[in-house]
């Protein structure tokens, strides 16, 4: 029995390697531009991997004519753990030979490929934020992100608070990388700016749902505001909605995510009134042209993720480099370092020396009655 | 090729960390469901080393086994106190304290941000950045980690291990010291899967808490159940089924998310049916 | 001092839903001996049917819940009928049982992130939107009915077992199975129902933390720890135990979040867990054996 059983294993396992082999020996076909994506597709973040996709494509399809190549896109998944993102990367680096990638998803949570594409110089465009990455940017050449720079986003929030004359404001995070280090940023600006002092913080683990006690303590230290950066509406939907069960009528603060059609499906009315910073690409043709062409691609009910228009810019200013001729990793860095291009969100796409986009300008907005508004 | 290196240096890891729960649980009969604590010890041990001291990677797998064993000692004296279904629902619950601790003891691992920019190893100027190099480094200690294992179980001391595991009350008759023996082996795999924890942390050069969690323990606790209990050859079967399938689906093409949890599934189930039929695994001596 | 009577609000809110879970968790407990680890799976079951039947197939909300009870209820008399009613024929040790366990829990919440996706959902109506002021703390409609059916779900169980031929024959098989046969009683039977009946209140609870904060197919397993601490510190395999438990639960937990810090919630009550299993291992109320 045990013989039998040694004879399967072995047969299942040469199979499997013999196909992992097959597969390194494809030739490099320099025909093609080989561009991969690697991108959450089955874990925390799946809902952002899979706009990512789509964004993707949705620039390829803007591009498709205008490389001088047929460009084919390779996606690997990266399921939300670092031991998934270094197989991907390694994956589309040194079997698929990508000439770029797009990804990873949530580059603060998995940090574990940027040393890799750096190391084989293959330039790489997260679509999300990667802020512990780019504070080294020189240990890092090759590495970009399209996520939205968080010091002007923090700076329209706090600018918009002392407009209200917000004297005390409480801390609410959970402990996500990125959502620590905005929060980190924010509680730094706000206390080198010194008129309003942060009366509290707490912070908990992501997944959190039951707030009671934590509103209880904010409302013990009477805020007048509250700002909140937590991972999805899973978490900030129960937050508001045990707010307002609580009766506590302050300000809420928050960032980008707040626009999620999620927040006001499945928590309708909780998020009456919450104020969030947004780029400022909300009337531009450019974004509801792109959502016409994800719907009419995708169906009506595609979902974005929060990363969509990020992805999608990755995109654009990576295909714009292709057309303009880069082939190499280095050409292609050389040339990132130099794009401009318009994007959604920003007329001139293009990277500061710290890898971010810049002159992306931010404006505030609410939701009321159920629709995302920009406050004037 | 580079490829197919990752692969084997995640099978080399995840050997040492198997045959490290083996020696608890297949030969002792010891259902400890924390292994990923001391892995991550180990991790932890050898980034901050690394980034804050520059110590030298093999002083760190060598600091980072003795705090993992005095961590160990500490945690297997308290479950020593249980017996059968407590010890696991103990050893749960510090898997989760230490996990608490990776993530809240923010001064030491940074918390939840991670320890980016782990260096590779390097010894009197050998380097061992190159994927093949840390290959073969892996394997020397997955060889000595299997030959170790190996010596510990066919000698007098092994023996009495095994004894505790059929019958713990028959040999305390015999005048052995039962808890000497289980607190050693305990803090013997804690210390090995240290080890495993150091290569990783070299290796994804990034740690973080969530590598650490109850479900990296269950996970490790499925690959010995599947390959087998109480037998080295097959944890090491059961962690080339269990790290080559869902790498070889990556090429089938499903759709990634089905794929996950068609994965997810798919352990659920070898570990019922193992459970229902074959409850010594694949090549195991040892029935639950 | 005015944040302690939301304080208690907020304890006996997530004492409430414990003490579900580690009611039947318990009951499961008494008559099958081992921990069901897979007992957590059930409430996202019966959210998940709930959602199904009110959402996708557009029932009425209430006879979605009925729906949705009764379905947790039968999954579990079927993984009973399956996979463990097999084992303890084959007499497997418990640590057997735990790992089946984990494997149903396993691939159960697969299952379920394969037909509703790994997102969370929220249900299409709710069912009570008041909120009430008690002593100073503030709870909501929904919370008010899962407090109110904790205890009289705790008080039917109490009087079903001591006055009911049914609830004696669970007390033998509790007590010792092998009398209990030899006494004439269907032991496979009744730990069926036994199963089913912990199950529907597993798959009730799921129902209320959804029209609470929502359902993903994770959300049992911590639930189930919950529950397992609560039963631990109140008393394995005792009904009033595991309320009890439950209540002080709710209450360290929230006292912690209030003096120390939200991080840290989880290693103060898992701590907890390990100092009753070093100093009273059969918990509060439990028997001394």
């Amino acid at each position: 029995m045990k013989k039998i059983i040694y004879i399967i294993i072995v047969i299942v396992v040469l199979i499997g390697l013999i196909f992992i082999i097959t597969k390194n020996k494809t030739p490099k076909d320099t025909s093609i531009i080989k561009i991969g994506v690697a991108v959450d597709l089955s874990g925390y973040a799946a809902n952002w991997g899979e706009g990512e996709v789509k964004a993707v494509q949705l620039a390829l399809d803007q591009y498709k004519d205008k490389i001088s190549q047929p460009v084919e896109l390779i996606i690997e998944n990266t399921k939300g753990n670092d031991v998934g993102t270094v197989s991907a990367v390694k994956k589309l680096i040194e079997i698929d030979h990508v000439q770029a990638i797009i990804g990873p998803t949530w580059g603060d949570s998995y940090q574990g490929g940027m040393p890799i594409a750096e190391q084989k110089g293959i330039a790489m465009i997260s679509p999300s934020a990667a802020i512990e990455t780019l504070k080294n940017k020189e240990k890092f050449t090759y590495f970009f992100s399209t996520w939205w720079p968080q010091t002007s986003e923090i700076n329209t929030l706090i600018d918009h608070m002392n407009l209200s004359d917000i004297k005390r404001l409480a801390i609410v995070n959970d402990q996500d990388p990125f959502d620590i280090e905005i929060t980190d940023s924010l509680k730094k600006n706000i206390e080198a700016n010194g008129k309003i002092s942060v009366v509290s913080r707490e912070m908990f683990p992501v997944g959190v749902k039951d707030f009671r006690t934590i509103i209880a303590k904010i409302k013990s230290n009477r805020p007048e505001a509250v700002f909140i950066q937590v991972t999805d509406t899973s978490t900030m939907g129960p937050f508001m909605k045990q707010l307002k069960e609580q009766n506590v009528n302050i300000k809420v603060y928050t960032t980008p995510d707040a626009e999620n059609t999620d927040n006001i499906t499945k928590f309708p009315n909780a998020f009456d009134g919450i104020l969030y910073a947004f780029p400022s690409y909300g009337q531009d043709s450019s974004y509801n042209a792109l959502v016409d062409r994800l719907k009419s691609k995708y169906g009506a009910g595609a979902s974005q993720g929060p990363s969509f228009v990020n992805a999608y810019n990755a995109a654009t200013m990576l295909f714009e480099v292709l057309k303009g001729g880069a082939r190499t990793g280095t050409e292609i860095r050389d040339a990132l370092n130099r794009v401009n291009v318009p994007g959604v969100g920003s007329k001139d796409l293009s990277f500061s020396p710290q890898g971010q986009l810049q002159d992306v300008t931010f404006i505030m907005k609410t939701i009321t009655n159920n629709q995302f508004v920009e406050i004037k | 090729m580079d490829y197919l290196i990752h692969i084997a240096i995640l099978i080399g890891i995840y050997s040492i960390l198997a045959l490290s729960l083996n020696l608890i649980v297949g030969y002792t009969g010891l259902l400890s469901i924390t292994q990923a604590a001391f892995y991550g010890i180990g991790a932890y041990a050898t980034a901050i080393l690394l980034t804050s001291f520059g110590m030298n990677f093999f002083l760190s797998i060598i600091v980072g086994m003795i705090i993992t064993g005095v961590v160990s000692l500490a945690i297997g004296y308290v479950l020593s106190k249980f017996d059968g279904d407590y010890f696991a629902l103990g050893s749960f619950g510090f898997n989760i304290i230490v996990y608490s601790i990776f993530l809240n003891w923010q001064s030491l691992t940074r918390g939840p941000l991670g320890i980016p920019g782990i260096s590779k190893p390097s010894l009197f100027g050998l380097d061992f950045g190159e994927n093949i190099i840390f290959l073969i480094l892996v394997i020397i200690f997955a060889l000595a980690v299997y030959f170790t294992s190996r010596f510990i179980t066919n000698s007098s001391f092994g023996r009495v291990l095994k004894a505790i595991r059929e019958d713990e009350k028959a040999i305390e008759v015999f005048g052995y010291n039962t808890l000497f023996f289980k607190l050693t082996i305990f803090a013997i795999g804690a210390m090995i899967a240290s080890i495993a924890g150091a290569l990783f942390a070299s290796y994804i050069t990034y740690v973080d808490p969530t590598s650490f969690a109850l479900s990296e323990s269950i996970f490790i606790l499925a690959i010995i159940i599947l390959g087998g209990l109480a037998n080295n050859k097959g944890v090491v079967l059961g962690v080339v089924c269990l790290v080559i399938l869902p790498e070889a689906l990556r090429f089938v093409g499903f759709p990634s998310d089905i794929a996950a949890q068609m994965r997810q599934v798919t352990y659920g189930l070898i570990l019922i049916l193992l459970m229902l039929y074959r409850p010594q695994g694949l090549l195991g001596e040892y029935k639950l | 001092m005015e944040i302690v009577p939301q304080l208690i609000v907020n304890s006996i809110i997530a004492g409430a839903i414990y003490s579900m879970v580690a009611l039947g968790f318990n009951l499961i407990y008494g008559t099958a001996k081992f921990f069901d680890l897979g007992y957590g799976v059930l409430t996202a079951i019966g959210g998940y049917a709930v959602f199904y039947f009110s959402s996708t197939l557009g029932f009425n909300i209430y006879i979605s819940i009925i729906l949705g009870v009764l379905v947790a209820g039968f999954v579990g008399y079927l993984i009973e009928k399956i996979v463990y009613k097999k084992l303890r024929a084959r007499k497997a040790s418990s640590m057997v049982f735990m790992v089946a366990a984990l494997g149903v829990m396993t691939t159960l919440q697969a299952i379920i992130a394969i037909l509703f996706s790994s997102q969370f959902q929220v249900f299409p109506a709710t069912i009570n939107t008041q909120t009430f002021q008690i002593f100073g703390g503030v709870i909501t409609g929904v919370q008010l009915i899962a407090l109110t059916l904790s205890i009289v779900i705790m008080f039917v169980l109490v009087l079903t077992l001591r006055f009911t031929k049914f609830g004696k024959a669970i007390k033998a098989v509790s007590d010792d199975a092998e009398v209990a046969k030899m006494v004439g009683i269907n032991t496979d039977g009744i730990i069926s129902k036994v199963f089913f009946i912990g199950s529907c209140i597993a798959g009730l609870a799921g129902v209320l933390v959804g029209f609470d904060t929502g359902i993903e197919p994770i959300m049992g397993f911590s639930l189930l720890l919950k529950g397992v601490i609560a039963s631990i510190i109140g008393g394995v395999g005792n009904i009033y135990g595991g309320v009890l438990g439950s209540f002080l639960l709710g209450f360290i937990e929230n006292f912690g979040i209030w003096k120390i810090s939200g991080e840290w919630k989880d290693a103060i009550s898992f701590s907890v867990l390990i100092v009753f299993l070093l100093f009273r291992p059969n918990g509060i109320l439990g028997k001394k054996q």
